[in-house]
């Protein structure tokens, strides 16, 4: 109660409240890992598509049933405060990222060739998915997804470089690394979760009595 | 037009402040409430580490002067009791925090 009221980062800590579950990593390495899975040679689509159309319902029903009875639900509005400059960074990195991409592209003389641009494919996934982790970072002011955006850079120019007998090789393997570290992570934060914070009410329990404020 | 010296407008300002907001647990609901769209009693709860009791005397003062509003719903059969911000609420703090600003800003700083 004593600690100066500063609303930008009570507003953080309330979004990092939401997300120190641990189920929106969970949600995205099970996405990654079923693109994976489509990828490949004789893929399966079904489980991509489950996720795709199902994924947000299952993630909203867990958050109903394990996640509220334990810290509350809150809804939160979607936009967040941020400061202009911070705004322009990003997009300044959104841009730069697809501008370098590109510019290679044309200036190896060879943007026609659709092996290149199969092998090159895990490049722009990686920074697509860095931007996709930083904004999350940004959003809930956490290092955690900073860490993924990060790493999902680095896997994208691996898998880029590395040589793949198969086309979608490297792909896949950029998806199915990333989804892997991702469900790793959000499995410990889960656990961790559930240890740490004990159910208070049951699923939606909201109490309101009556009686005179100690001010 | 008045005629009132730098300190008697602090003074006037402190006396204007609203004591319904002023409160720190209210000041702490309130703040919740005006960044979230809504939110439950438990989640108000561990925020503000306020007891049960404490926190439900103040969500009825708070309802009383018609800046935060209950919404009971049901979510897969179960109650959910929901805290929002009124129109009237965010315009009294937002008064409020205005307020503040003013008062402290105009102190000297020793």
């Amino acid at each position: 109660m004593n600690a100066p009221m500063d609303l930008l980062q009570l507003e953080k800590k309330i979004r990092r409240e939401t997300l120190q579950d641990g189920l929106l990593e969970i949600f995205m390495g099970l996405m990654l890992i079923s693109s994976s899975t489509m990828l490949q040679k004789n893929g399966m689509a079904f489980p991509f598509f489950f996720f795709l159309l199902f994924g947000s319902q299952v993630i909203r029903a867990m958050k109903r049933c394990i996640t509220d009875p334990r810290i509350g639900y809150v809804e939160l509005p979607e936009s967040f405060s941020t400061s202009q400059t911070a705004d322009r960074l990003y997009i300044g990195l959104g841009v730069g990222i697809l501008g370098i991409f590109l510019s290679t592209l044309i200036l190896s003389g060879d943007i026609g060739n659709a092996a290149r641009w199969y092998r090159w494919m895990p490049l722009p996934f990686g920074l697509v998915m860095a931007l996709v982790f930083v904004a999350v970072g940004r959003w809930a002011g956490l290092a955690r997804y900073y860490i993924l955006g990060g790493l999902a850079a680095v896997i994208g120019g691996i898998f880029t470089i590395l040589p793949f007998e198969w086309k979608l090789e490297g792909m896949m393997l950029a998806c199915l690394s990333l989804g892997t570290v991702a469900l790793i992570m959000g499995t410990v934060l889960f656990i961790l979760f559930i240890t740490r914070h004990p159910v208070l009410s049951k699923p939606g329990q909201g109490t309101h009595h009556s009686g005179a404020p100690d001010d | 037009m008045t005629d009132r010296t730098p300190d008697q407008e602090v003074t006037r300002a402190i006396a204007e402040l609203d004591r319904t907001i002023h409160e720190p647990a209210r000041l702490m609901i309130l703040a919740i409430l005006y960044i979230a769209r809504s939110a439950d009693f438990v989640f108000i709860q561990r925020q503000t580490g306020l007891v049960g009791g404490n926190l439900s005397s103040h969500m009825s003062r708070l309802e009383d002067a018609g800046y935060v509003q209950v919404e009971k719903t049901f979510v897969d059969r179960t109650p959910r009791t929901l805290y929002h911000l009124t129109e009237t609420g965010r315009a009294a703090f937002q008064q409020y925090r205005q307020g503040l600003l003013q008062i402290l800003s105009s102190l000297p700083e020793t």
